[in-house]
């Protein structure tokens, strides 16, 4: 039977759109399904396979997606520091003139570079949960569903983790640029 | 500490010409005195002070601390005797102007590893000594030209130094600011501490008990 005779017969006008049918034989029930014309058939095997394409493309975009985010804002944080950094020359220049060590200067600024993302990253966070939330009081209901977000504390782990890889990467090149001032030089233009 | 020159040449390249600030600079200047560098501008005085402050290297000839070759020393190595027996006092004082003028005292004492407490006692107690017992919590812009300077000669000596070096420290001050901080520094010399002051002002030179002249690179006296 295709689906507008069935819709005819049992009263559901367009409302169902797909039909499970209990079979021992689902690749014989496919064919002959495929066969009427009017419908479309998948074994559970199929349509296993396909939702997990589905997935593990969607995956695949969110982890690009992911990963541009965090390049752009390396890309902030790192200007941002170098022109933290370019405006305080004469500040590292005093602490290298007073006895500072090159490595406590560069460490001093990877410090700040891992606050800043770091922060930012307990923002993000923060964020992600008020709309989580705010998804599972209004959308999730309209679905007859009790949650659409979930908290994924492996997940949190993962973001503070890469917050912080981004923070040191990003800060290594204002670090170098910072321990790298010349007292002598800098002192005489001040 | 006795700091010696010896034989000392500083010279630049700026594009193909070659500028000598210093030539041939020989001076030895002992322990616990009070020297003078005068000269007028561009004459390499500056250039002196950095080289004795270990702030830069010869191009040739020694630089000795206590007979010990210092001037050819590893960057690392250099800031590590700036920071047990140097201490700097600039024209434009260059305290950080998001600290109060206890924590820029406490500075040179965190490079030096010192816990906070002590370093906090001891600045406390350097600005107390500098007539600033009274404005621990105020920033460089709430103090005058004066009392800046006085507290960059307390973060200069919060490591205890054995050697005080200046360049222009009363370049910015009116007449009573700079009358207060030559009396500092005597003071810090009548403790035993090696102050070498460049200047062109002769009421600083006027208190020191040699001075050292230099001129187009040359030293004299």
């Amino acid at each position: 039977m295709d689906l507008r005779t069935l819709a005819r017969y049992a009263t559901i006008g367009n409302v169902v759109n797909m039909i499970a049918i209990g079979t021992d034989q689902p690749d014989r029930v496919v064919e002959r399904i495929n066969d009427l014309g009017s419908l479309a058939a998948w074994t559970p095997a199929q349509l296993v396979r396909e939702a997990q394409q589905a997935s593990a493309s969607g995956i695949a975009i969110d982890w690009i997606l992911i990963g541009l985010t965090l390049g752009v804002a390396g890309l902030f944080v790192n200007t941002m520091l170098s022109h933290s950094v370019s405006e305080r020359r004469a500040e590292f220049a005093v602490l290298r003139a007073i006895g500072f060590p090159s490595r406590w200067i560069v460490s001093t600024v990877a410090l700040e570079s891992l606050s800043i993302t770091v922060v930012a990253g307990v923002i993000a966070v923060v964020i992600s949960l008020i709309f989580g939330w705010a998804i599972n009081a209004t959308v999730a209901a309209q679905y007859g569903l009790e949650s659409l977000f979930r908290v994924d504390s492996s997940l949190l782990i993962l973001i503070f983790g890469l917050a912080a890889a981004l923070g040191v990467v990003s800060g290594v090149a204002p670090a170098r640029k910072a321990a790298s001032v010349d007292p002598v030089e800098v002192l005489r233009e001040t | 500490m006795r700091v010696e020159m010896d034989h000392v040449w500083r010279t630049y390249r700026v594009g193909d010409e070659e500028v000598v600030a210093l030539r041939d600079a020989t001076v030895a200047i002992e322990s616990g005195e009070m020297v003078a560098v005068i000269g007028p501008s561009g004459s390499g005085k500056s250039t002196f002070l950095q080289l004795i402050g270990l702030l830069d290297s010869p191009s040739s000839g020694d630089v000795r601390f206590d007979a010990r070759d210092v001037g050819s020393l590893p960057d690392r190595v250099r800031t590590q005797v700036r920071l047990e027996s140097l201490g700097f006092v600039f024209q434009r004082f260059h305290l950080l102007n998001q600290l109060s003028a206890l924590e820029n005292v406490m500075l040179p004492m965190e490079a030096a590893g010192l816990g906070f407490d002590e370093r906090h006692l001891r600045a406390s107690d350097l600005l107390d000594q500098v007539g600033l017992g009274d404005r621990l919590h105020f920033k460089p812009a709430q103090l005058s030209g004066g009392q800046r300077q006085r507290v960059a000669v307390a973060r200069a000596v919060a490591n205890s130094p054995s050697v005080l070096l200046a360049d222009e420290p009363t370049g910015e001050l009116h007449t009573e600011d700079k009358s207060r901080v030559l009396d500092l520094f005597q003071t810090l010399n009548r403790q035993g501490r090696t102050i070498v002051i460049v200047t062109h002002d002769p009421d600083v030179a006027a208190v020191a008990q040699r001075r050292v002249e230099i001129r187009d690179g040359r030293l004299r006296g």
